[in-house]
């Protein structure tokens, strides 16, 4: 499961998978394990040595020594995107995230484009730093949803690739050369 | 001294000016971008004045507008900070043009230092010992690969516009020179408009080390004890100390009179730091900064001197306060840049909005902010945020002080350098003081990161109640509701949950 998560106005973005042998919950790509379990009024998650109780009302989240304001959106289920009816089985639609805001400095790529794992589609400057979005996996194009010059909030879908396998890695970012 | 000043800048270094300048009884006039409407540097202001676009060329990169701001609201000097404005000669002429003073070095020594390669040849003539390397631009790559193998591998690609650490790129055999040498071109190209060249010996495990000078109406200055900067990561400093670990009195002094007459030879005037490169228990030239820098707090807390202020007398024609005589240092003092960066995801840039800022707070801890609980931080500018600086008796302590500060520094809605700075403040080598240019890299400081803070833990914790409790079934939250108030009572109901007034701290153990 992806989701967007909003603690007291702080947005993450926010991956779970939940196994047998516990939970892996990423933060803005940085991973936890641990383990859930529900209990009378609530959840209890242990994520370090100590069980810790979380309970909900409302939009309103209560642990052990807090409350905190929350807000969910943009919840995607992994699995219901390969199940897209129309599509064959093989082929993944691989949408294309800005990795963070942003303006879009080139656009590298266009619609149709075959393009290999690591190519750069586009390129991104926020605060003086140039950002090369690299295509993840092989693929076509079958989308671009900006120009240069756009500004783009993170997470915002900036292209969309089709692959023939599945993806090794996320849509990452490469720290490229630098401006001013 | 003068009686209304423009501040051609933004963020931490901003309010920083201001702070110095409204304290000697002058009127301040900030300015801002279309992006910077509710930044807080307008608020450490007598006045401001809106300058133009979100893009730095439209607004603080654009002489015109400033210069405009500055004639409409009546000010006799400009303050460019750093960055920007600041080293830019054509302006500092605008400025004289139009009768304002640039508090600043004159424009012929910022056209000297601007240009890597006539700084070089000036400092050689001043007998300052200069980095091997060439000091021409290289037209050609065949021009390039005999310069290169007279050097040695490896060598050092840089622009001779360059600056902030961009455009420069290491070379480590002749099979990557070509390849090298092109790239580095068009990144210079795209930055500084001119993809001159020229190379350097390129030396590993060097220290970096800078000495901050001070020079008056006549030419007659000061020379500080020296900052060192070589926790960098692509080429930007991340940490700065002074005095260095390495150095001792003797290089301490040749160094401090080097510099002191290394810009003396420029017809320097005002603040300016000159860069050296440390290795073998020699120093050679690096390069100048003709403006105040980012890491100037250190060099005040140890010798009291406040660098703002001489820095305006000098411009007014006032004269420095202190001399080499009485210049007296003492203990030493630790920076640690809060960059909105994500330190792991390779420093990825991490602006929008910050929704908590909490800075430590105590004797000898200094915070130079941008930014406060509510201020945005847009994509359009720098990362640097704040500036955390401790200063104190001994370097051992003030690294332990500094880890308690940093642990005491929480930024909440982005992500920031804080857990870098956590990393390398327990990391064997920085204790030590077994500092190089590379070491962010060849240790892997980044890959030590195993959290970003217990803040981001709890966040962890309530994901993962979330989806456990089955509570993404019932799809997204709608945010409909949300008034103003809601914001002050969940404040209120967090407040007295955690105890109120007298609520002990919880200790923080990670």
């Amino acid at each position: 499961m992806r989701f967007r998560l909003v603690v007291d106005g702080d947005p993450r973005r926010v991956e779970v998978e939940q196994g047998p042998e516990g939970i892996l919950i990423r933060v803005d790509g940085a991973e936890y394990r641990g383990k859930v379990r529900r209990v009378d009024d609530g959840i209890a998650v242990r994520l370090g040595s100590k069980w810790r109780r979380v309970r909900f009302v409302g939009r309103t989240v209560i642990t052990q020594d807090a409350t905190h304001e929350i807000a969910i959106s943009e919840i995607e289920d992994e699995t219901s995107d390969s199940a897209l009816p129309a599509r064959s089985r093989s082929v993944r639609r691989l949408p294309i995230r800005a990795p963070m805001p942003g303006r879009v400095v080139r656009v590298a790529t266009r619609l149709g484009l075959e393009v290999k794992r690591g190519d750069t589609l586009l390129v991104l400057e926020a605060m003086k730093m140039q950002n090369e979005i690299a295509a993840p996996q092989d693929g076509t194009v079958t989308a671009v949803r900006v120009v240069e010059g756009d500004s783009v909030i993170a997470d915002q879908i900036v292209a969309v690739l089709e692959g023939h396998r599945p993806p090794e890695s996320r849509a990452g970012a490469r720290a490229g050369t630098s401006s001013s | 001294m003068f009686r209304r000043l423009l501040i051609a800048n933004r963020g931490e270094i901003a309010i920083r000016v201001a702070r110095t300048a409204r304290a000697m009884g002058i009127h301040c006039i900030g300015v801002y971008s279309e992006a910077d409407r509710t930044a807080l540097h307008r608020t450490a202001m007598d006045e401001s004045v809106e300058i133009g676009g979100p893009l730095p060329a439209q607004s603080y990169l654009n002489a015109s507008a400033i210069l405009r701001a500055a004639t409409e609201t009546r000010a006799d000097a400009i303050h460019p900070g750093y960055g920007f404005l600041s080293e830019k000669a054509d302006f500092a002429v605008r400025c004289a043009e139009a009768g304002i003073v640039f508090v600043g070095p004159p424009p012929e020594a910022i056209a000297v230092t601007g240009d890597k390669v006539s700084a070089r040849r000036a400092m050689a003539e001043a007998g300052v010992p200069v980095t091997e390397g060439v000091d021409r631009v290289l037209r050609s790559v065949d021009e390039a690969r005999e310069v290169a193998a007279h050097l040695g591998y490896p060598v050092l690609f840089k622009a001779t516009a360059g600056g902030g650490g961009i455009g420069m790129s290491r070379v480590d055999g002749p099979e990557d020179l070509a390849e090298s040498f092109e790239a580095a071109r068009s990144v210079a190209r795209a930055n500084f408009g001119n993809p001159d060249l020229f190379l350097e010996k390129y030396l590993r495990k060097a220290r970096h080390v800078e000495v901050q000078v001070l020079l008056g109406d006549r030419g007659a200055g000061v020379g500080f004890v020296e900052r060192e900067c070589s926790v960098q990561r692509r080429h930007q400093k991340l940490v700065e100390e002074t005095p260095s670990p390495a150095i001792g009195a003797a290089v301490r002094k040749r160094l401090r009179e080097v510099a002191v007459r290394g810009l003396q030879s420029l017809g320097y005037r005002n603040a300016g730091t000159v860069e050296f490169l440390f290795h073998d228990g020699r120093f050679t030239f690096n390069e100048v900064n003709a403006r105040l820098q980012v890491e100037h707090p250190i060099t005040e807390m140890v010798t009291g001197v406040d660098l703002v202020r001489q820095q305006l007398r000098v411009a007014s024609g006032e004269g420095i306060e202190v001399s080499q005589n009485e210049m007296r240092w003492k203990g030493h003092a630790i920076e640690c840049r809060i960059n909105a960066e994500d330190p792991l995801r390779n420093f990825l840039p991490s602006p929008g909005r910050v929704v908590d800022f909490r800075v430590p707070a105590g004797g000898q801890i200094r915070v130079d902010a941008g930014v406060a609980a509510g201020s945005i931080v847009p994509a359009f500018y720098d990362p640097l945020i704040a500036k955390l600086a401790v200063a104190g008796s001994s370097r051992e302590t003030m690294v332990r002080r500094m880890l308690q500060s940093v642990d005491a520094f929480e930024v909440r809605g982005i992500h920031t350098t804080l857990p870098f700075h956590r990393v390398l403040m327990s990391d064997r080598d920085f204790i030590r003081g077994n500092l190089w240019t590379t070491m962010v890299d060849d240790l892997h400081l980044v890959g030590r990161i195993r959290s970003r803070g217990p803040w981001e833990r709890q966040i962890a914790e309530i994901a993962a109640a979330v989806a456990a409790s089955g509570r993404l079934m019932s799809g997204p939250t709608i945010d409909l509701l949300r008034s103003k108030a809601s914001a002050w009572s969940a404040a209120g109901r967090r407040h007295l949950l955690a105890g109120g007034d007298h609520a002990v701290p919880p200790r923080r153990r990670w």
